[in-house]
């Protein structure tokens, strides 16, 4: 992808941006979203920094076990491992949130345990089958070119697989960004904050901003990734 | 639609009942209640007692304030327990100082045109409070709330307090804001902890928050071994609950009054104290300790 296209990405995406901004504090009012200034940019860097944490561990975490899967010598063994990371996601978040509660105590902790733990499953099984299904003629041509198993794996096998990769850790932050609202009710500060108290005082200025500034860095994280997928990646798709 | 359709079978069957001269037919009534264990015992209590009493009781739980409230006004629930200050303060927009029992005859006087009847309130004064340890406040010589605002704006700059609150009262109009104003309390954003009521008094006894806000009758005040700051300016109005019930199922249900008025002269601060430690602490089920409750007061 040349660097006109990406640059028309990015300035077609900040202009949705900035038009959905534009139309909430509208439609609210902008004295009244004036107001919540304060809160909006506190509350908008702590979600930013749970996603960010949570999310750097699951890839930290999720990639080599995605990688180590899918090499041949465990393909076999592949789908039971695989198994425990399916196991990881169907706990309830707000239930891994209560169980970490008990264990590391209240806050930030928790949060990160129970965000980790729901956004790993789409990054390992993402990362195993791009890998698993790279077509083998592929595969036969690095390894007749001379290639060693690194050299095949990193110039090769990874770079083929990026799209696939890359998918899913969008789902991974799409889930992990939506997710984080949960963590208000353990004492961790997100958008969460502006959404609970919204529900039960009946106050639906704070429930929206609080979704729209969620779904705004859903939006914004996830065109991100995409466009560092279209930078990397050699076909230019992601 | 179908509130609509049941209130009609109800119609059909009562009308049948009364046509068929049945001996005895069961009023069905719906019960409000909050987000928090003394209102789930509360609601709990009266249920089991008017079913025994040969009411039909549905309970709405979990409810938000401002929510249950507007419920109750457009005729979705017939009978809450509510607080006096909470309704004086949030919905009438009175924020004059006013003794227990001149906060009750207002909201009393405010709520009959609007459909809603106040019983006769209890004993049961679940107001606001700060606390800390008691382990901290003794070391520290904290002991109003006016000495907590002192050594917080002593330690702002190196040490700013985490103040840990539930989910509501940062953004009531009888909450947080008010209360800086008369404490002159100054509050970086970062030292607001907003998190489920229950779990304010785990922070404060794990030391995750500096202070906290409590109810004066959760059990775990005393459990915890924390230290209610005395709130030396009067911010706090009275909380009596009281069961207030829409005037039309009053006059429908002719015992209904009376039945409601024997449970509330049963309630004070140290009974539900100890009901909701026996939740709180002891971890039983808000309803096994309701039924023990009018069991031990010969009530079913």
């Amino acid at each position: 992808m040349d660097t006109r296209a990406i640059s028309q990405r990015i300035l077609i995406g900040s202009a949705v941006l900035a038009g959905s901004m534009t139309l909430i504090v509208y439609g609210i009012g902008p004295k009244v979203v004036s107001g919540y200034q304060g809160d909006l940019i506190y509350l908008c860097g702590q979600h930013l920094y749970l996603v960010g944490v949570s999310m750097a561990l699951a890839l930290a975490v999720g990639l080599p076990c995605g990688v180590l899967l899918s090499r041949p010598s465990r393909k076999k063994s592949a789908e039971y491992w695989m198994r425990i990371f399916t196991m990881a996601n169907t706990l309830p978040p707000m239930a891994v949130l209560a169980l970490a509660m008990v264990v590391v105590g209240i806050g930030d902790k928790p949060a990160i345990i129970a965000l980790f733990l729901a956004s790993l499953l789409p990054i390992v099984r993402n990362t195993f089958t791009g890998l698993a299904g790279l077509s083998p003629i592929l595969l036969e041509t690095a390894d007749a070119m001379g290639m060693d198993r690194n050299q095949r794996l990193w110039r090769v096998e990874l770079p083929n697989a990026l799209p696939v990769i890359l998918s899913g850790v969008r789902i991974a932050l799409a889930i992990n960004v939506g997710t984080v609202p949960l963590a208000f009710l353990i004492g961790a500060s997100s958008f969460g904050e502006l959404i609970f108290p919204g529900i039960y005082l009946n106050n639906h200025v704070e429930l929206l901003l609080g979704a729209a500034g969620t779904a705004l860095i859903a939006l914004t994280l996830d065109q991100l990734v995409a466009l560092t997928g279209s930078i990397l990646s050699p076909s230019g798709q992601a | 639609m179908f509130k609509l359709s049941s209130s009609w079978l109800c119609r059909t069957v009562l009308l049948a009942g009364v046509l068929l001269a049945a001996p005895s037919f069961a009023a069905s009534l719906v019960l409000g209640s909050k987000n928090f264990t003394e209102q789930r015992i509360l609601s709990s209590i009266t249920a089991q007692y008017l079913d025994h009493n040969g009411y039909q009781v549905e309970e709405k739980t979990n409810l938000g304030s401002v929510i249950m409230r507007q419920a109750q006004l457009n005729k979705q629930i017939d009978l809450v327990w509510e607080y006096t200050g909470t309704v004086l303060v949030i919905y009438d927009n009175i924020h004059t100082r006013l003794s227990p029992e001149e906060t009750y005859e207002t909201v009393k006087r405010l709520d009959l045109p609007r459909g809603l009847t106040w019983l006769k309130p209890s004993q049961l004064n679940d107001t606001y409070a700060l606390a800390m340890t008691s382990k901290q406040a003794k070391l520290l010589g904290i002991q109003t709330i006016a000495d907590l605002v002192r050594h917080m704006d002593a330690d702002q700059e190196k040490h700013p307090w985490i103040v840990g609150f539930d989910i509501e009262f940062v953004g009531r109009s009888d909450g947080l804001r008010p209360m800086q104003a008369l404490y002159k309390m100054s509050l970086d954003r970062p030292q607001i902890r907003q998190m489920d009521a229950g779990l304010v008094y785990n922070a404060l006894r794990d030391n995750y928050v500096d202070a906290g806000l409590v109810y004066t009758t959760d059990a775990r005040v005393k459990g915890f071994d924390l230290q209610v700051l005395q709130d030396n300016l009067h911010y706090f109005p009275n909380y009596a609950a009281t069961a207030v019930v829409r005037s039309d199922v009053l006059k429908n249900n002719p015992g209904l009054a009376d039945l409601l008025n024997n449970l509330s002269a049963l309630l004070d601060n140290p009974t539900i104290i100890a009901l909701n430690a026996a939740v709180d602490i002891d971890h039983r089920s808000p309803s096994v300790v309701a039924a023990e409750f009018l069991r031990a007061h010969h009530l079913i």
